[in-house]
């Protein structure tokens, strides 16, 4: 009766165990693509300690020219200053290895399937990308 | 003896000329060439000095190595990860980045080995908002042929 009882314990205990590991990897696809959900940007705005809620509020607020929204902040800040095209999903601020892809997406609330290509500095490789 | 003496003089003479020769083509080789060392104050104020200039402004030569040794000063902002300005490289007209020259300055003095790129002008932007006047943060670089 022990032994029934034992058995019947770990089958549900790796039934549930299989089931959190297909919740987790809900969002990933088997090759590796995982989506994110959050707003184009540039790394100047998203960076930055003093930018809130990595916003383009300071730039704006300076009436730095060509920073009148997060559209036009965000191109501005990328192809005049320098900067780089970055994803920024809530308090995580994402790099692209081919970051040109969402030039067209500056500023805007964005869903992208991605493959991470490296996990130190958070820099993804954008497969697909469009508007929220 | 005498032609003995003669010898060793024309012997010494000749090997002279040869550690002279050989200096001169060492020195004019670019592999034994001095690197072109250029010290940059990235300071809090924003702005880009060079000692000995008023208007930050830097000539090289095309091809040539230049150790970029920059000193890095807190200004009123940084980057959460610690960078406190940029050393970032743009051609003048277009704004396209020039590879290799994208340089993230983290506080103190570090080196930065790089090889002048194609003639031109350039602009060297901060890609750090490091303080009100983070905009002002530029400096030329001329490229010569």
């Amino acid at each position: 009766m022990k032994t029934t009882i034992d058995r019947e314990t770990i089958t549900t205990a790796a039934l549930l165990v299989l089931m959190l590991v297909l919740l987790a990897s809900y969002s990933y696809s088997k090759d590796g693509v995982v989506t994110l959900r959050g707003a184009i940007e540039d790394s100047q705005c998203a960076f930055n300690v003093h930018s809130e809620g990595h916003s383009h509020d300071w730039m704006i607020k300076k009436g730095v020219v060509g920073a009148r929204d997060a559209k036009s902040c965000t191109l501005h800040c990328v192809r005049d200053m320098g900067g780089k095209y970055v994803l920024v999903v809530k308090d995580e601020v994402y790099r692209f290895d081919n970051e040109g892809v969402a030039e067209d997406f500056a500023g805007l609330k964005v869903k992208i399937g991605a493959t991470m290509t490296d996990a130190k500095t958070q820099t993804v490789h954008i497969i697909t990308i469009e508007k929220e | 003896m005498r032609d003995r003496k003669i010898n060793s003089t024309r012997f010494l003479s000749k090997v002279s000329a040869c550690a002279v020769a050989g200096v001169f083509l060492l020195a004019s080789l670019p592999a034994f060439a001095q690197p072109h060392v250029i010290e940059v104050l990235a300071d809090k104020d924003s702005r880009y000095k060079i000692s000995g200039q008023k208007a930050g402004q830097v000539v090289v030569k095309t091809g040539e190595t230049i150790v970029l040794r920059i000193d890095a000063r807190k200004g009123k902002s940084w980057n959460r990860d610690g960078t406190i300005h940029g050393f970032t490289l743009l051609h003048m007209k277009s704004r396209a980045k020039v590879a290799g020259w994208d340089l993230e300055l983290k506080p103190g003095v570090q080196e930065f080995t790089l090889t002048a790129p194609e003639p031109g002008e350039y602009e060297v932007v901060c890609t750090v908002i490091c303080s009100d006047d983070h905009e002002g943060m530029r400096m030329k670089l001329l490229v010569l042929p």
